[in-house]
């Protein structure tokens, strides 16, 4: 499903170099929930940017769905990112003006559906989180947990074949991250979606299928 | 500290090179306003040179165009009638260059050895009385100046300055459309209106009742309105002729200026909108960015600085960039000036860049000075920690 | 999708209460201001009644004697008659020179001359206006008259109210009828109903109204008489001479026959004109004739050049770099305000970047939202102008020019309202949509 071959990023300003991944390697087959750990700036969100083809690679080749990317501000990569791939973040990042209902169905809004039957999805993924009631809430209203849900409910809203998660419990306490994680592993077994989470929680991460350690931009494990 | 300053407006030019523009434009836009509008203050502020009040004009309908003789007669008896009435003082006859009719004689010649150009106004001997002239030097027309050899003229103060500056001319002679002689000068008589310039200008003593088509009268004070009915009936009785149409000189003056007037007012609520918004908008960007740069104040004051200094970076930033924007826009104004590409008066631009500057460098500092102070509230712990 | 977009930006605009001030204010100012402009150009360069056929006219209004002078002496000898140019006679130092007397024409010449031309529908010989003092219970009025010709009706597409418009038999009888505007009517019956029949007592002569027309303030005293006399009634004898006298002529132009193709045959028909009449003033050689069409006759009532052509070129740039200036301002500041906005939400970008959203998608969001906000603006703008128009309505502050609201003007309004958004919203919604998705949903941290 994803292969990520010699990927280099490096960031450059004048007069520095920084590495932030250094040839990695990494083959994450259709279905597997694959969670990535390491300490902070060892470069595990600059590897999920770029798996989400967010951030382009410095070198290197990356193969998603079966795709080799090559512009990553083109329309194609728009389209590409809108059908296959789902995010979800620490900080949430639910558009604050939106109702819940709208923050679920904006994925759908870049693809020509009618308002009715997005609608309709929509309901349906805010009902697999189990918000079904809080449709017309905004997210001030809600708890963090409950935000995390309605996030989750909007990355797999347009049925993509990966979801990408990015420290999602980070900002939750123990109770509400595994009702995420728990969310997050059914959605694995039973719809078979591809998930690459990073995480920095040993606990959460040993509920997945695999575990990778990043140290430094390299792959340790 | 200016130097920090400059490196930060330096690192956003971008965003600063659009409210540059804005400040710049601003500028321009007031500094054209505010001179339009001085120039016209400035020629307002001079009197007219003659009553409006209590004046009546009235225009004669055709009677010029009659033959002479039967003219020269309608208007002598017209003359006796007007006087005989009492609510009328006095009565000057003229041909159509009277106040406030937008009509002009104007002349001029190179026979003096300079170029010369005035108005020149046909009068009779009783317009002084009438209009209320102001003579500075010499004397007014009288009635032997009909006969005199060579043609008696009074100039107005300005046709002195401007071509004959330092001298006494009374009982000069020079050439205008043959030889003339000064006999006197009045202070001004600007009857084109109130937002005309005062040019030079040359009264010259018509001959009775030819080509007279307007008359003025001197009405005693308080004459009704209603008076005019009748005095139209008489005007028609002796004229034979019903298209007379009668003004009082004082609300012609006013409708004479409203125009200008409506102009100048539209001008400046205009302009002081434009500057409204700009402020609000200045002010609103402002606020913005200090908002959004809440943890670089948070993490100034953790450094270190107290409250005083982060409101003084601020207006610094803010005033630098406005001292910016002003600079490019005199060095485009100046050229006005400068360059004389017009012939109003430079002090009229240096005036209007002095003011200018002044608004916008006031608005600019109202506009920084609160979101500065709120800046300087922040406290390094709400501020670093916000997420 | 659209109707998302209208929704988030009504959300907006509501959350951020004193910035939706402070841009609102500018908007609605800007198109306020601009809504009177342009009712006031709508109003008196645009093709509502009366001026249906203004697009057709050829005015002229000048008969010129003219001679040409080489090897001069510097002499200036210019008289203006109420503002018009009646002689000129300005002598340049080198070269040639020329000596002009300019007035308006004998009805003589027009009809003789003039009035049978093959580009010309429709040709109308008048005097314009004619000013009246009329008492009415002792209060004085003046009335404007224009004393024309049937052909005038065919021309001026006044609306009629009540009534009929005189023709050629009694313009021949000499018929004691005039047509009146209902404004005048009132103004002198104090009532507009039932004045047909009644009499008028103008210049010294009982006149019968035979018909009422709506009134319209319009700048151009031919265009909005008080009054309308058969000229056959005006009093003629005072005409200055052979040549001059107190006439214009208006033409309507046939269709599909350009208006310089009339011009041209107006300025032929000079060389017919006998120039050994004895009442010619001596030393003038030619006719000149400056025919104008209908906005460059009213760019040269405003401002003055000889050749109304320049006027009106003149005019349309003052007219165009004013607007432009005005409206330059409130942009600039809109686009500032705009781009501060708008960096506020630079993690939701970030979020619809991610979920697929292509930078198109985010500038027509972008642009959408500033249309509604303009729209909201343009609404206000638009009491706002309704009240200024009324106010210059009532004061007559525009040289008395009465503002209309037609449909086309609620036309241009809504397209100047839609402009003005799509302007103030490009360079913040296409800075926005060059944002790094990475940046984007990193913002707020230090």
């Amino acid at each position: 499903m994803i292969k990520l071959k010699n990927i280099k990023k490096v960031y450059r300003t004048k007069t520095i170099e920084t590495t932030a991944l250094n040839d990695i390697d990494l083959h994450v087959p259709k279905g597997e929930f694959l969670s990535i750990m390491g300490p902070s700036g060892c470069g595990k969100s600059t590897l999920l940017n770029i798996i989400g083809l967010l951030d382009a690679p410095s070198d290197g080749n990356i193969l998603v769905a079966g795709k080799s990317i090559k512009n990553y501000a083109s329309k194609e990569t728009s389209r590409f990112r809108n059908e296959k791939l789902g995010f979800i973040f620490q900080s949430f990042h639910l558009i604050p003006d939106l109702s819940v209902l709208d923050n679920v169905e904006l994925p759908l809004l870049y693809r020509s559906i009618s308002s009715k039957e997005r609608r309709t999805l929509a309901e349906e993924a805010l009902a697999s989180v189990g918000l079904a009631n809080r449709k017309s809430h905004f997210p001030s209203q809600l708890s963090g947990g409950q935000k995390q849900r309605v996030a989750i409910a909007r990355a797999i809203v347009g049925n993509p074949e990966i979801i990408l998660a990015d420290e999602p419990t980070g900002n939750l306490d123990s109770v509400m991250g595994d009702e995420i994680m728990g969310i997050l592993t059914k959605l694995n077994k039973e719809e078979g979606t591809t998930i690459v989470m990073v995480t920095h929680d040993e606990r959460m991460a040993k509920k997945t299928d695999r575990l990778i350690r990043l140290y430094d931009g390299s792959q340790v494990a | 500290m200016i130097k920090h300053v400059l490196k930060l407006l330096w690192n956003k030019k971008a965003s600063n090179a659009l409210m540059i523009l804005e400040i710049f434009l601003s500028f321009i836009v007031l500094f054209f306003v505010l001179s339009y509008v001085f120039f016209n203050l400035g020629k307002v502020n001079q009197p007219l040179g003659f009553e409006t009040i209590d004046i009546w004009k009235i225009q004669l309908d055709g009677v010029e165009q009659r033959d002479s003789l039967e003219a020269v007669t309608t208007l002598q008896n017209l003359k006796t009638e007007l006087l005989s009435m009492e609510e009328i003082e006095a009565v000057s006859f003229t041909e159509s260059i009277v106040p406030f009719q937008n009509s002009q004689w104007r002349t001029g010649s190179a026979d003096n050895g300079f170029q010369m150009t005035t108005l020149l106004v046909p009068v009779d001997e009783d317009l002084k009385k009438v209009m209320g002239l102001n003579i500075t030097e010499g004397r007014w027309f009288n009635e032997d100046d009909l006969n005199s050899s060579m043609k008696p003229l009074i100039v107005n103060q300005e046709f002195i300055d401007r071509y004959y500056p330092n001298k006494s001319m009374v009982d000069s002679t020079f050439i205008l459309n043959g030889d003339r002689k000064i006999i006197g000068v009045i202070d001004q008589y600007r009857y084109i209106g109130e937002f005309e310039e005062n040019h030079p200008t040359v009264l010259s003593i018509a001959p009775y009742f030819q080509n007279m088509s307007a008359v003025l009268l001197k009405m005693k004070g308080n004459t009704p309105t209603a008076f005019e009915e009748k005095l139209s009936q008489r005007i028609a009785n002796t004229t034979k002729s019903t298209g007379n149409v009668i003004v009082d000189l004082e609300k012609e003056r006013i409708e004479n200026s409203r125009e200008s007037w409506v102009l100048i007012i539209a001008l400046l609520a205009i302009c002081g909108f434009l500057c409204l918004n700009v402020a609000l908008g200045l002010f609103g960007v402002l606020w913005y960015n200090i908002n959004k740069r809440k943890a670089e104040i948070g993490l100034r004051q953790a450094l270190g600085a107290n409250g005083f200094d982060i409101t003084k970076q601020f207006i610094l930033e803010i005033l630098v960039l406005t001292g910016i924007a002003i600079l490019i826009a005199i060095f485009f104004t100046i050229q006005i000036p400068l360059l004389k590409v017009t012939e109003y008066p430079n002090s009229l631009f240096y005036k209007s860049i002095g003011f200018s500057t002044l608004i916008i460098l006031i608005l600019v500092t109202i506009c920084a000075l609160f979101p500065s102070v709120q800046a300087a509230k922040i406290t390094p712990a709400n501020s670093l920690h916000e997420d | 999708m659209i109707s998302n977009y209208i929704k988030l930006a009504w959300r907006i605009l509501g959350r951020k209460k004193f910035f939706t001030f402070i841009s609102l204010f500018g908007i609605s100012f800007t198109l306020g201001i601009l809504m009177v402009i342009l009712s006031f150009l709508q109003s008196e360069l645009g093709t509502d009644k009366p001026l249906t056929y203004k697009n057709d006219f050829v005015y002229l209004n000048t008969l010129s004697l003219k001679t040409d002078f080489f090897d001069t002496i510097v002499s200036i000898d210019t008289t203006f008659l109420n503002d018009e140019m009646v002689l000129d006679s300005s002598f340049e130092i080198k070269g040639t020179g020329s000596m002009n007397w300019n007035s308006e024409l004998n009805n003589g010449i027009a009809e003789e001359y003039l009035s049978d031309l093959e580009s010309a529908e429709e040709v109308s010989i008048f005097i314009p206006s004619s000013e009246h003092d009329v008492y009415v219970n002792g209060v004085k009025q003046t009335f404007s008259a224009l004393y024309g010709d049937p052909s005038y009706w065919n021309i001026i597409d006044h609306q009629m109210l009540e009534g009929r418009v005189f023709d050629q038999k009694e313009m021949d009888a000499v018929a004691k009828v005039l047509v009146v505007s209902d404004k005048s009517a009132e103004n002198y019956f104090g009532t507009k109903e039932g004045v047909l029949g009644k009499e008028m007592f103008i210049d010294g002569t009982n006149y019968k109204v035979i018909g009422m027309y709506a009134h319209t303030g319009k700048i151009m005293p031919y265009v909005s008489p008080d009054i309308v006399i058969p000229y056959t009634n005006a009093n003629l004898d005072n005409q200055d001479s052979f040549y001059h006298g107190f006439f214009n002529v208006l033409y309507k132009k046939k269709k599909g026959v350009s208006a310089d193709k009339l011009k041209e045959e107006i300025v032929y028909a000079a060389t017919r004109i006998p120039m050994d009449h004895p009442s010619k003033p001596e030393g003038y050689e030619d006719i000149v004739f400056r025919p104008n069409t209908y906005d460059e006759d009213y760019a040269q009532a405003i401002y003055y050049e000889r050749e109304a052509s320049k006027s009106y070129s003149i005019m349309k740039w003052i007219i165009i770099s004013l607007i432009a200036f005005f409206v330059i301002l409130p942009t600039l500041n809109l686009i500032n305000l705009n781009v501060s906005r708008i960096m506020d939400r630079s993690s939701e970008i970030g979020v619809r970047k991610a979920f697929g959203a292509h930078r198109g998608n985010i500038i027509s969001q972008f642009i959408i939202e500033n249309i509604v906000q303009t729209i909201l603006g343009g609404l206000i703008g638009f009491g706002l102008a309704l009240a200024l128009i009324n106010m210059i309505n009532k004061g007559g502050y525009l040289m008395n020019a009465r503002l209309e609201l037609s449909p086309k003007f609620f036309m241009y309004s809504f397209l100047v309202t839609i402009l003005f958004g799509i302007l103030s919203g490009l360079l913040p919604a296409y800075k926005m949509s060059k944002l790094q998705i990475v940046n984007a949903l990193k913002e707020n941290k230090l």
